[in-house]
C-alpha cells in the first residue's frame, strides 16, 4: 500500500493544478453516482412503508425504523433463502475448486493418452455459452428427477473450464523439482498433489475460489430455472419470483435486497485484497 | 540448490510475480497445511451430509407429508382477501396450508408449466380460465373426482352453465372456479345525477345501443368539463382486447380458431365494434390515448364520471368514490355478452399419485371457493351460486350490480395460446390500441389481428 | 494470453521417476472434472442439437423427429431476428462505455485520492450484487412518481420518463443499468493491470518530461493493451448472452424492442413451451457467437504480432 502511495505522488508530480482537480471532481462525482442507488435502497429500507411510498426527496415524517429488517427477517422467507444461497454457493465453490484443480494438475503435470486432446476440448469448450443450453439441461434435469433438489441446482454448475484453464496455468509455474523430490522419498501422485500442490497454490485456489463463490452466490439464470419449490429458492430468485400477498412494500422490498447483498459486500470488504490480488494471480489482469 | 531453482523460474514468469512471496512462505509451512487440509477435507465430508439430507428433503417436499402447497398470483386487497381465506379453511379443517404468491401473468404460468412437467408442482393452484385450454390438453394437469367434491358439498348446480361449461376440456373436470371477473362498467353516481342519465332507482339504464352510449358520454363530458368516460389502454397488455372481444361477442359475429387453419371472424362486425370505440374515443368523450393508471385517476378525481375497467378494479375505485354505481357491459349490440375470465383452482400434475394427498386437496378447494362472500369484497362475482344468493351478498354494493354478468361470460377463445398474461392478448391488444390511437383504421385493425392469430394458428400446438 | 493454449514450455519428466507411478496414473485426476464435463456440457449439447430437430414440447409430447423445420421456421421468424438485433444493439451499446468507463474509473483511483479501498468498494459494489437486487434498485430509481429520477427531473421542471415502459427508452434503462452493475469488473481488471506497470516505466516518463496527457496516451494506455483486448473480448461474449437483467426489468417490453434472444428463448422455450425450436434458435445463436469468438480471436492474434 506505501509503495502504491509513492508511486501516486510520483504520477502526480508536475501536473498542473486544474489536471489534479478536473481529475479529483471526476474521481468524485463517478463514485457518487456509483453509490447513491445502493444508498437510497438503505435509506428506503430504513424508512416506514408510509414514508417509502411518499415523495422521494423529503425527510421521513415517521422517523427511521428497523421495522422492514425486522419484518423481513421474522416474517418472510429471506432467512430460509439465505441458507439455500450459502449451501449452493458454498458447495459450488469446493466441488468446483475441487474437481478443477484435480484436472488442471492432470492435465499440466501428467501424461496418459489422449491428455492433449482432452485438454483441448476443455478450452474450446470456454466458448460454450453455458446460458444457451438451459433448454436441454432442465429436460434433462427433468429426466433425471432432479429439478427442484439441491444437486439440480449445484452440479450443472461445477463445470468450470476457465478455472481448469486458470489453474493448469499457474501449476506449470510451480518447479517440477519439488515434486521429484517427494517422488523419490515414494510419495504417491495424490499425496504430491496435496501436501505440496495444494499448499502452494494457495493464492491461487484462493482467487479460483471467490470467483467461484461469487458467480454462485449471484447466479440467477439456472437456479431460476430449476427450481420450482419456494422452499428451495435461492436469494436472488426468491427475491424475483415470489411476491408479496398483501401488496407492494417498498421499505421491506429494499430491505431484502440490502440483505442479500450484505454478504458478498462483507466478503469483499474482508477480502479486498486477495481479491484484487486474484486478477493479477489468475493471470487476468496481467499487461 | 533446490530452493535456489524456484527464484529464478518464478521471477521469469510474470503472471505470478506477486504471489511469490506468499509461495515462498507456503513452502516453509508445507508439513502444517497437510493437517489443515486433511481437516477440512472432514469438514467437506460433514457438509456433504447435511446437504444430502437436505436435498432429499427437498427432493420429495411435496410428496406425501408436509403441508399442503398452493400456488396463487394475488396481491393487493386480493391477497389480502385470500390469505385470510385460507387462514379461515386452515382454522376450520385443521389443515396447514402453504400459499405462495408468485408474480402475476405470464412469470406465474411458466413456472406452474415448468413445475407440472417435471410432476412436483403445488398440490392445488389458480389458473385463469382463459388459461386451461394451454394446460389440460397438455397434461399439465389431474380432472378432478366429481364425487370427492361431492363430499365436501360442491355440485355442478352450485355453478353458472356459462362458466362450469368452460372448466371442462374432453369431457373432464380440470377447473373449479373461484370467481368470475368481467370487464364491467363503473361510474360516479353524483355526476351522473347531475347528467340526469340516471333511472329512477338511481342507476343508468338506458344504454341499449352504441349511440345511447355516445349520448351518455356527452352528458357525463358536460358535466365534468373534460371527458365523461375513462378507458386506459397505451400500452397495456390486455384491456384493449378485453374491451373489444366482449363487444365483438355481443354481435354476435361468431369465430372459428383452430391450429393449423386459418382463423375466421366476421371482419365487418368487427370493424364495427372498433369503429364505435374510436369515435366514442374522440378527446371529448373519452381520451384516444389514456394508460390504465391514467384512466383511473381520470375517474376517481372526477375528470371523468364513467370508467370501463375490470371488476377487480372495484375496491380502490370504491375508495375514492364512495357513490360508486356499477353495472355489466351495456348490451349495445344486441347480444348480451360480458367479457369475463375467471379465477379457478386446477390440481398440477403430480409424479407421485397419494390419494390421501388428494383428497385433502379437493377438500381445500371446497373450502375456498365456499368462502366466496369474502372474496366477493375484492370484487370479484363469486362462482359459487349459494354464496351469491345469501343476503349478505345481496346487500354488497356495488358488486351485486354487475353480478349478472356472471352469467353470460365470454372467455377467450380455447385455443393453447390465449388467455390471461399470454403474448396473444399482448399482441392484438397493442394492434387495437394503435387503433384507437388512430394509426390504423378498423378495417386494417382486424386484418392486422387476423395476420396475428394466424401466425400463431399456424405454429404447432406443442401442448 | 487467452490464446496462449500451447502447453508452456515445461522441463521433460526426467527418467529418475520411480515406478512406483505408473504412466497412465495421471488421468486418474481428471476423471471428476471429465464426468461432470461429459453430463452437464457435452451431453446437454448432443441432446439439445437432438432436441432442435424436433418438436419436443415442455408437457413431454412431440419427440419425434422432425428434421431441419425448426431451423427453417426459426430464420423466417421475425421476432428471431428482432432479437438478435436487439442482442446488437445491447452489445454495442454496452460495450464501448463498459471499457472506457472502467479504464477511466481505475485511471483515477490509482493516480487519485489517498483512501484507495473507499473508492474500490464504490466502484466494485454493485457487482457484487445479486440481479435481482439491482434491478429491485433500479425499479425502484426508475419508478414513476415517487421515484428518484422521476423526482428529481419533475423538481427540476421537467416531464416524467417512462424508463421501462417507453419503446425507445427502455433498452436504454437496460444498458444504464448493465453499465452500472457489471463496470467493476473491468474497472478490478483495469485497476490491477495499471498496478503491475512496473515504477522504472514511469520514472523513465518522468525523466523525459512527459506531460501528463502524454504520459495517459502514449505509455498508459498501450501498456494495459492486452487487458483492453481482454475485456472487449469478455465483454462482447457477456453481453450476447444477456437475460436476467432485461428478465426482470421488461420480460422484453415494450412491443419486444427489449427482447434479447435469451429472452426469446425462455419465452418461446418455457413460455410457449415449445423446447425443440427454442433449442434451434439456441443452436443457431451458439452458431453466431462462435462465429463472433473466432473473429475475435483472429483479430487479438493479429494484433499482438
Amino acid at each position: 500500500m506505501r509503495a502504491q502511495n509513492q508511486r501516486t505522488s510520483a504520477l502526480t508530480i508536475g501536473t498542473s493544478k486544474a489536471w489534479t482537480g478536473g481529475a479529483i471532481t471526476a474521481l468524485i462525482v463517478l463514485a457518487l453516482m456509483w453509490v447513491i442507488p445502493i444508498l437510497w435502497g438503505v435509506a428506503t429500507s430504513l424508512k416506514t412503508e408510509k414514508d417509502a411510498a411518499g415523495p422521494a426527496l423529503s425527510v421521513p415524517s415517521q422517523g427511521w425504523t428497523l421495522d422492514a429488517y425486522v419484518q423481513v427477517l421474522t416474517q418472510g422467507e429471506i432467512p430460509r433463502w439465505m441458507f439455500n444461497s450459502f449451501f449452493v454457493a458454498v458447495s459450488v465453490t469446493i466441488l468446483t475448486v475441487a474437481i478443477s484443480a484435480l484436472a488442471a494438475y492432470g492435465f499440466s503435470r501428467t501424461e496418459f493418452r489422449g491428455r492433449k486432446w482432452l485438454f483441448a476440448l476443455t478450452i474450446a469448450s470456454i466458448m460454450v455459452p453455458g446460458q444457451i443450453l438451459i433448454v436441454p439441461l432442465f429436460q434433462q434435469m427433468n429426466s433425471m428427477r432432479l429439478t427442484d433438489t439441491f444437486a439440480g441446482i449445484i452440479l450443472p454448475q461445477i463445470v468450470a473450464p476457465m478455472m481448469v484453464f486458470i489453474m493448469k496455468n499457474f501449476f506449470e509455474t510451480i518447479p517440477q523439482e519439488l515434486e521429484e523430490a517427494a517422488r523419490i522419498d515414494g510419495a504417491g501422485r495424490m499425496r504430491i498433489f496435496i501436501t505440496i500442490i495444494v499448499p502452494l497454490s494457495r493464492p491461487i485456489l484462493m482467487a479460483v475460489s471467490i470467483f467461484v463463490f461469487i458467480g454462485a452466490w449471484n447466479n440467477f439464470l439456472w437456479p431460476f430455472i430449476v427450481t420450482n419449490n419456494p422452499d428451495l429458492l435461492t436469494l436472488p430468485v426468491g427475491l424475483a419470483t415470489v411476491k408479496n400477498a398483501y401488496g407492494v412494500q417498498y421499505a421491506q422490498s429494499m430491505a431484502s435486497a440490502i440483505l442479500a447483498a450484505l454478504p458478498l459486500m462483507v466478503v469483499f470488504a474482508l477480502f479486498q485484497r486477495q481479491i484484487v490480488k486474484g486478477f493479477a494471480t489468475s493471470g487476468m489482469g496481467g499487461q | 540448490m533446490k530452493h535456489e531453482l524456484p527464484r529464478a523460474r518464478y521471477s521469469s514468469e510474470q503472471a505470478t510475480k506477486r504471489p511469490l512471496g506468499s509461495l515462498l512462505g507456503s513452502i516453509s509451512d508445507a508439513t502444517f497445511s497437510r493437517r489443515s487440509v486433511f481437516r477440512s477435507f472432514a469438514v467437506t465430508a460433514g457438509f456433504f451430509a447435511l446437504g444430502g439430507g437436505l436435498s432429499a428433503c427437498g427432493g420429495s417436499g411435496h410428496a406425501a407429508e408436509g403441508p399442503l402447497q398452493t400456488w396463487d398470483l394475488f396481491s393487493g386487497s386480493d391477497g389480502i382477501s385470500m390469505r385470510s381465506m385460507i387462514a379461515n379453511f386452515s382454522n376450520e379443517s385443521a389443515v396447514t396450508v402453504r400459499p405462495v404468491t408468485l408474480a402475476w401473468g405470464s412469470p406465474y404460468y411458466t413456472k406452474l408449466a415448468m413445475a407440472a412437467s417435471s410432476g412436483k408442482a403445488p398440490d392445488t393452484a389458480i389458473m385463469h380460465l382463459s388459461r386451461l385450454a394451454g394446460f389440460a390438453p397438455g397434461g399439465l394437469l389431474e380432472p378432478y373426482d366429481l364425487e370427492l367434491l361431492a363430499e365436501f358439498g360442491v355440485r355442478e348446480d352450485d355453478f353458472a352453465p356459462a362458466v362450469w361449461k368452460n372448466c371442462h376440456y374432453e369431457g373432464q373436470l380440470f377447473a373449479i372456479p373461484l370467481d368470475t371477473h368481467p370487464f364491467v362498467v363503473f361510474y360516479n353516481k353524483d355526476i351522473a345525477e347531475k347528467a340526469g342519465v340516471l333511472d329512477g332507482s338511481g342507476a343508468i339504464s338506458s344504454i341499449t345501443s352504441a349511440e345511447d352510449m355516445i349520448e351518455v358520454g356527452q352528458k357525463l363530458a358536460k358535466v365534468t368539463g373534460k371527458q365523461g368516460v375513462s378507458f386506459g389502454h397505451v400500452l397495456d397488455s390486455a384491456q384493449s382486447w378485453r374491451l373489444f372481444w366482449g363487444l365483438y361477442a355481443q354481435t354476435g359475429g361468431g369465430y372459428t380458431m383452430e391450429v393449423g387453419s386459418p382463423a375466421v371472424l366476421d371482419t365487418a362486425k368487427a370493424a364495427e365494434v372498433l369503429t364505435f370505440l374510436t369515435q366514442m374515443m374522440d378527446g371529448k368523450i373519452a381520451l384516444k390515448n389514456q394508460t390504465y393508471a391514467g384512466a383511473i385517476a381520470d375517474f376517481t378525481s372526477g375528470t371523468t364520471g364513467l370508467i370501463l375497467s375490470g371488476a377487480w378494479e372495484m375496491p380502490a375505485l370504491k375508495d375514492a368514490i364512495p357513490n360508486l354505481g356499477a353495472m355489466p357491459m351495456p348490451t349495445m349490440f344486441g347480444t348480451p355478452a360480458n367479457y369475463s375470465d375467471s379465477h379457478s383452482y386446477v390440481l398440477p400434475r403430480q409424479v407421485s399419485d397419494d390419494p390421501q394427498r388428494r383428497r385433502t386437496a379437493h377438500q381445500f378447494v371446497a373450502g375456498i371457493i365456499k368462502q366466496g362472500q369474502k372474496w366477493a369484497e375484492a370484487g370479484h362475482i363469486p362462482a359459487y351460486l349459494p354464496v351469491q344468493e345469501t343476503p349478505d351478498y345481496q346487500n354488497l354494493h356495488p358488486q351485486v350490480d354487475y353480478a349478472a354478468a356472471g352469467t353470460t361470460p365470454v372467455f377467450d377463445p380455447p385455443v393453447w395460446f390465449s388467455g390471461a398474461g399470454t403474448d396473444f392478448q399482448n399482441q392484438l391488444s397493442q394492434t387495437i390500441s394503435a387503433c384507437f390511437q388512430g394509426t390504423l383504421d378498423p378495417p386494417a385493425a382486424v386484418a392486422s389481428m387476423l395476420e396475428i392469430i394466424n401466425k400463431m394458428l399456424s405454429a404447432p400446438n406443442p401442448s | 494470453m487467452l490464446t496462449d493454449l500451447a502447453p508452456s514450455v515445461a522441463p521433460p519428466i526426467t527418467q529418475k521417476t520411480p515406478a512406483k507411478v505408473r504412466k497412465g496414473s495421471g488421468f486418474w485426476f481428471v476423471v471428476p472434472f471429465l464426468v461432470a464435463f461429459a453430463m452437464f456440457l457435452l451431453w446437454p449439447i448432443v441432446s439439445g442439437l437432438w432436441m432442435s430437430l424436433t418438436n419436443q414440447s415442455l408437457t413431454g409430447s412431440g419427440a419425434g423427429f422432425t428434421g431441419l423445420s425448426n431451423y427453417a421456421e426459426a430464420l423466417a421468424d421475425p421476432a428471431v431476428w428482432q432479437s438478435l438485433w436487439n442482442t446488437a444493439v445491447f452489445t454495442i451499446a454496452t460495450a464501448a462505455p463498459l471499457v472506457v468507463l472502467s479504464f477511466v474509473m481505475a485511471y483515477l483511483v490509482y493516480v487519485g485520492l489517498p483512501g484507495q479501498w473507499l473508492w474500490r468498494m464504490s466502484f466494485f459494489t454493485p457487482y457484487l450484487l445479486p440481479v435481482s437486487v439491482v434491478t429491485a434498485l433500479w425499479q425502484w430509481m426508475f419508478q414513476p412518481g415517487f421515484g428518484l429520477i422521476n423526482s428529481i427531473l419533475t423538481q427540476l421542471g421537467f416531464a416524467e420518463i417512462g424508463f421501462l415502459d417507453q419503446q425507445g427508452v427502455a433498452m436504454f434503462s437496460i444498458v444504464l443499468v448493465t453499465i452500472w452493475w457489471t463496470v467493476g469488473f473491468n474497472f478490478l481488471l483495469y485497476l490491477s493491470a495499471l498496478q503491475n506497470i512496473p515504477d522504472h516505466v514511469f520514472e523513465a516518463a518522468q525523466l523525459d518530461g512527459a506531460g501528463p496527457w502524454r504520459r495517459l496516451v502514449s505509455i498508459i494506455v498501450p501498456m494495459v493493451n492486452k487487458t483492453t483486448i481482454m475485456i472487449v473480448m469478455l465483454q462482447i461474449l457477456a453481453s450476447l448472452k444477456v437475460f436476467e437483467q432485461i428478465y426482470l426489468l421488461t420480460a422484453g417490453g415494450p412491443r419486444g424492442s427489449t427482447r434479447s434472444v435469451l429472452e426469446y428463448i425462455y419465452d418461446v422455450g418455457f413460455s410457449g413451451y415449445r423446447l425443440g425450436y427454442a433449442s434451434a434458435i439456441s443452436y443457431l445463436f451458439f452458431a453466431l457467437i462462435v462465429v463472433v469468438a473466432v473473429v475475435q480471436l483472429r483479430i487479438m492474434n493479429r494484433k499482438e504480432h
